[in-house]
């Protein structure tokens, strides 16, 4: 008899198992499979996370992927840890760094979450937990106690629920966000927690415009350079702002995020009197009309809001 | 057989990349039988197969980008449904048997048989450890070569073979009771 070769049908057995098995043959998938999948496909295209080519090199691709709402989708994921303090606000950057950093520590096993907490057992077992379990980030993002004892608060339940932050936890861009060192910047900063934590804030993040707006490299990199800026993004008269389509549309102008860059801008934004103007809806108009931002990025109007800011004591 | 569609892949991919959004749904429909066949046998559930294949396509085409064109479509998207189909495992608590509709109508006598059977075959399959049990998948339902296996998996054919070997020794004991029968 040939000797059975590791694999090869060599023995009757062996064929006989192979023959059980070819003999079961396929499934048939969802007759929908095919149109489910190009339609996600189609509703991450229209949420803002395309591929842009660029160019084809001998054969191999140097392609950019623009990633939007990189900025968003992180805010959104530490929305549920900013509701209860978790990292505790009072902690500064290194707190949120740290737990952020901390997402690539050792896997998470069953006996970690222990909890007397009925209504927490009751939440495990539901679909909402069942979905973000089966994700990555959330899995990795479980592993710290911090984020484990936030899912004791009732408001971080209501949170994970919402379709929004679900998404922004099926986004693979969160990774990516909590990798960049301005967005973790921005995260950490306790003004930045607290708009977060606002119901006002959560709400208007839900609108395709402003995380379009709040997805702007520009504005994550100044955000995070500026901590008079994000003092004026924390204040009531900005969020209310925030409401304004027309702030929206001004948040996403190229052109606006250009001026923004401009550091002597930027002490002028950050001023009481320019957090005050926010909440008028002239300047709202003003802000998404192109002829006015142009004017603002003249150095003449720089020169003027510069002493001007100089002047106002803050 | 599958993995003969290289150029193909690689074609669609580019035009993919090139802004086709219509390029992705050739490979979609190319590999969604094979994949969605492999996810089912690994997990053993039909709706968690079908999240796991519409998982594995979805964030193969958000990381498109990422694609190594160097290697075989199918075995890098495959690797993304392995992924998925071991978070889903992780979330399982028990393994439910397939239901009389997914395996398709049956006629009297040889159909409750043949139902039992892939019953009988997908317990046998679950029972097996990961290592196992995706070789035989992908050998068996996915009709892979020994080759294209080692390749997807990272692993030498040898150990491919061996894996087998000793997969079908395991499933021999347990479908004793179907061994031989037509």
């Amino acid at each position: 008899m040939k000797p059975v070769e590791y694999g090869e049908m060599g023995s009757e057995e062996q064929q006989r198992v192979a023959d059980l098995l070819d003999g079961v043959g396929t499934i048939d998938p969802p007759a929908d499979l095919s149109s489910r999948i190009m339609t996600k496909i189609a509703e991450h295209e229209d949420d803002g996370d395309r591929l842009l080519f660029t160019s084809t090199v001998g054969g191999h691709r140097m392609m950019k992927k623009v990633v939007g709402g990189i900025a968003v989708a992180a805010a959104l994921l530490l929305i549920t840890m900013a509701v209860t303090g978790y990292p505790p606000t009072g902690k500064g950057a290194e707190g949120a760094i740290g737990a952020a950093k901390r997402y690539h520590a050792d896997q998470i096993k069953t006996d970690d979450v222990k909890t007397q907490d009925a209504e927490l057992q009751a939440f495990l077992q539901t679909d909402t937990f069942q979905k973000l379990i089966a994700d990555k980030t959330v899995r990795n993002a479980l592993k710290h106690k911090e984020v484990r004892q936030a899912l004791a608060d009732p408001a971080v339940r209501v949170a994970l629920a919402s379709p929004a932050v679900q998404e922004a936890f099926a986004n693979g861009a969160v990774e990516q966000a909590l990798e960049s060192s301005a967005v973790l910047q921005v995260l950490s900063a306790s003004q930045i927690q607290s708009v977060l934590a606002s119901q006002s804030v959560q709400s208007v993040l839900a609108s395709q415009g402003a995380r379009a707006a709040f997805a702007s490299p520009q504005v994550v990199a100044v955000l995070a350079s500026q901590p008079a800026l994000q003092s004026a993004v924390a204040s009531q008269a900005f969020q209310a702002a925030l409401e304004s389509s027309a702030f929206q549309a001004a948040l996403a102008n190229q052109a606006f995020m250009g001026i923004m860059n401009n550091q002597a801008l930027q002490v002028a934004f950050a001023t009481p009197q320019f957090a005050a103007a926010l909440g008028s809806s002239e300047l709202m108009r003003a802000l998404s009309s192109a002829s006015f931002v142009n004017a603002l990025s003249s150095s003449a109007m720089t020169q003027a809001l510069q002493s001007q800011s100089q002047a106002t004591p803050q | 057989m599958y993995l003969d569609q290289d150029e193909a892949d690689l074609a669609a991919v580019r035009r993919c990349l090139g802004g086709e959004q219509a390029a992705f749904e050739e490979l979609v429909l190319r590999y969604q039988r094979p994949l969605f066949n492999v996810a089912y046998r690994l997990l053993g559930r039909y709706d968690e197969a079908s999240d796991a294949t519409q998982n594995a396509f979805v964030k193969a085409y958000g990381h498109l980008d990422t694609f190594d064109a160097s290697q075989r479509f199918f075995s890098w998207i495959y690797r993304i449904l392995r992924n998925e189909c071991l978070n889903a495992l992780r979330g399982q608590r028990t393994w439910e048997p397939l239901s009389d509709g997914v395996l398709g109508a049956a006629g009297p006598t040889d159909a409750i048989e043949d139902v039992e059977r892939q019953r009988a075959v997908q317990r046998a399959v679950m029972s097996l450890d990961m290592d196992y049990r995706e070789v035989i998948t992908l050998r068996h339902f996915g009709g892979m070569s020994y080759e294209d296996i080692a390749a997807t998996l990272g692993i030498p054919a040898k150990t491919v073979k061996s894996r087998l070997y000793t997969a079908r020794q395991r499933l021999a004991q347990s479908l004793s009771a179907w061994n031989g029968r037509s």
